[in-house]
């Protein structure tokens, strides 16, 4: 039981844990309890004994002395219900006199007056303890307490009970406590005092943080027009054809995609963000009274990854603010603003419009949407991005809910990233976290490794869900058949000379198995039984259809890679 | 992770000659770190990979900061810990094992 306890304390489960607690204190009443009765019976059974010893020497000393009726025998032997029936002393103690003397024997009477005060004294007293005792625990207690604790026993026994319940709850509860205390000592790890100095061009000022509020301006930005990355690639020819797949259904598995440098709106601050000025005002019409309230509250600020996006901040969605606030002009108070200022900070609100169309969904489609967002946050992020996909999404004007998310994430703003994470918080189910996380596993990480950014993001996302490292590293493992690697330092070179170099051209197949031709068939088949295990359904019983649908998408294209690997092995 | 933009006064999109004139500047006060930069920057590969990691510290740093301590700060001041949103309470079980706050710093 303690054992049990300490599982569920471990995992943070205190309320599991004092259910536990209560079915343990349970547990121990009700085996206190037929210790009593056992104890109770032996008690009984020797204090008979007593009786019948005593009844012997007194029958024995009065056949010496008075010599009366010595033809009849006299038998002197134990009533039957002492060795069955734990309730007696009282009833059964007068009987066991009345059935072997006569009532004529002074000894007899002296026996049956000795036993017959204490039966006197305990009928009285009887009466004084609770009428649904334990007949095994109210005689135990008749026996050892006099008539006066009796009385204060029956008085407070409740009282008495919730104290001795409670002594065996505390200590549970200050474990609980405890643990408490411990998580809250974090908050004196460094904060956002120390972490972030404002300083002049310095691509992490966020700006002030407690400024008055408005609503967060767009950052739902239109990539930019060209994915020319840091080394100068240029849009595929094909971004007419792209079109259509790119924005219409999901290609996180999408074999013609190429890992490609990051687009330039991501390294070049303030080129987005303008474009979608006019759209907002659409948005914020949406917003109904509830969400126009809590866009009021005086917590969210503009907060931007780079000090030239302040410029940006979007004067539609300032204008549905002070909307807001006139709906709300009651909320204008000195009282009714302090209240809000007391509250902000407990109630984080998303920092974007994409943020607010996620924060706005139902909650099952909400669940959906945040999730393929984190998917796409991760595959892209890893340079997993479709040659054109960012131009095509930026020169479309319909765009249906996976264009949405791709254009939103294509923009990499850390704002897109606050919001995704406050999604999944806001839609899933906690009993999600997990399947989600082993499906990132399964669809993110091919059996070439893990990327640098996919560990990065993972390694947080673990954290964020409260399992940390050492679980995810275990789901790893048994995912991959591989530890994961430390969290990655590509500033070091020391980080660089221990990466491995690919030093031939694999086929598509190969590469996404993690293998070279030269393998053979245990290793396939190795590699087959950890990828079914990877894509087991019943692993994703939690999760929606939809990401059902991807998992075995993902495993048909596994089993297919298997296949032209094994040709190629035999 | 050492955020060598910063370190070098240079945009995350510079040029390779900026980043070897900036290099070459901080050679004088700090010649590994510079070297380390110019290891890291003036290769292809590596660049990328750096840059991909760059864009991704550079939103956790605020995710975190937002998400995370504002959270734990106001669990300090005795406020009720978690928080809510649209009425649903937000718990906050986050478990730093990988020591994210002291990570972020050093990016900073």
């Amino acid at each position: 039981m303690n054992q049990l306890v300490h599982i569920c304390l471990r995992k943070k489960l205190p309320g599991i844990a004092l259910d536990f607690n209560f079915a343990f204190a349970c547990a121990l009443g009700l085996g206190l309890n037929l210790s009593l009765g056992t104890f109770n019976s032996a008690l009984a059974l020797s204090q008979t004994d007593s009786a019948a010893l005593m009844l012997a020497q007194s029958v024995t000393a009065n056949d010496t002395n008075s010599n009366a009726n010595n033809d009849q025998p006299r038998i002197i032997s134990r009533p039957q219900t002492i060795a069955t029936d734990n309730d007696l002393l009282s009833a059964e103690s007068s009987q066991i006199v009345s059935d072997t003397t006569s009532p004529e024997q002074p000894a007899t009477q002296s026996t049956q007056t000795q036993v017959s005060t204490g039966s006197a004294q305990e009928s009285g007293s009887t009466n004084t303890l609770p009428q649904w005792l334990p007949g095994g625990l109210k005689n135990t207690l008749e026996s050892y307490l006099d008539a006066a604790q009796l009385e204060f026993v029956g008085r407070y026994f409740v009282w008495l009970l919730a104290g001795v319940a409670a002594i065996c709850l505390l200590p549970f509860f200050l474990m609980a406590t405890a643990a408490d205390r411990k998580r809250a000592v974090y908050s004196e790890a460094p904060t956002s005092q120390n972490l972030h100095t404002p300083e002049k061009n310095d691509p992490l000022d966020f700006g002030e943080l407690d400024l008055p509020d408005t609503v967060q301006a767009d950052t739902e930005a239109k990539p930019n027009q060209q994915v020319t990355g840091s080394t100068g690639q240029t849009p595929d020819a094909t971004t007419d054809s792209t079109l259509s797949a790119g924005t219409s259904e999901l290609d996180l598995l999408d074999e013609t995609q190429v890992t490609t440098d990051l687009p330039d709106s991501i390294t070049s601050p303030g080129a987005d963000s303008l474009n979608d000025v006019a759209d907002l005002h659409e948005a914020t019409i949406a917003l109904d009274e509830a969400s126009l309230s809590e866009a009021t509250a005086p917590a969210s600020q503009p907060i931007t990854g780079e000090s030239d996006d302040r410029s940006t901040a979007d004067s539609a969605i300032t204008s549905s603010t002070a909307a807001a606030n006139s709906l709300h002009s009651e909320s204008d108070s000195p009282a009714a603003i302090q209240a809000q200022a007391s509250t902000a900070v407990q109630q984080p609100q998303p920092l974007t419009r994409f943020g607010l169309w996620l924060y706005d969904l139902p909650q099952d489609e909400g669940a959906r949407a945040a999730m393929e967002a984190f998917l796409y946050w991760v595959r892209y992020g890893a340079g997993h991005i479709k040659p054109g996909l960012a131009e095509a999404l930026a020169t479309t004007d319909e765009l249906d809910d996976h264009a949405r998310i791709k254009r939103a994430v294509l923009s990499f703003r850390p704002e897109v990233l606050h919001d995704i994470l406050l999604s999944l918080k806001m839609h899933l189910d906690p009993k999600q976290y997990m399947p989600f996380l082993d499906m990132m596993l399964a669809i993110l990480v091919n059996g070439s490794g893990v990327k640098p950014v996919e560990n990065l993001l993972l390694r947080y996302y673990a954290d964020f869900i409260g399992i940390g490292s050492e679980q995810l590293d275990f789901r790893y493992r048994k995912a991959h058949g591989k530890p994961l690697p430390s969290i990655p330092r590509p500033d070091r070179m020391k980080w660089w000379n221990q990466q491995p170099t690919a030093d031939k051209q694999l086929s598509p197949a190969h590469e996404l198995l993690g293998i070279d031709e030269s393998a053979d068939a245990q290793t396939l088949d190795r590699i087959r039984r950890l990828a079914d295990f990877r894509h087991s359904p019943e692993r994703f019983s939690l999760l929606g259809e939809h990401e059902r649908a991807l998992i075995a998408r993902s495993r048909e294209k596994y089993h297919a890679a298997l296949d032209s690997a094994m040709q190629v092995t035999s | 992770m050492i955020n060598l933009f910063t370190l070098l006064g240079i945009g995350a999109d510079s040029e390779p000659a900026s980043v070897i004139n900036a290099c070459n500047e901080l050679r004088e006060s700090d010649p590994f770190l510079a070297q380390e930069a110019s290891d890291v920057l003036l290769n292809r590969e590596r660049a990328n990979s750096y840059r991909q990691m760059h864009v991704q510290f550079k939103a956790l740093a605020m995710t975190h900061q937002r998400l995370v301590e504002e959270d734990y700060a106001a669990q300090a001041e005795g406020k009720a810990g978690g928080r809510r949103l649209r009425g649903k309470k937000i718990s906050n079980q986050f478990k730093d094992t990988n020591h994210w706050s002291r990570r972020l710093v050093e990016f900073k």
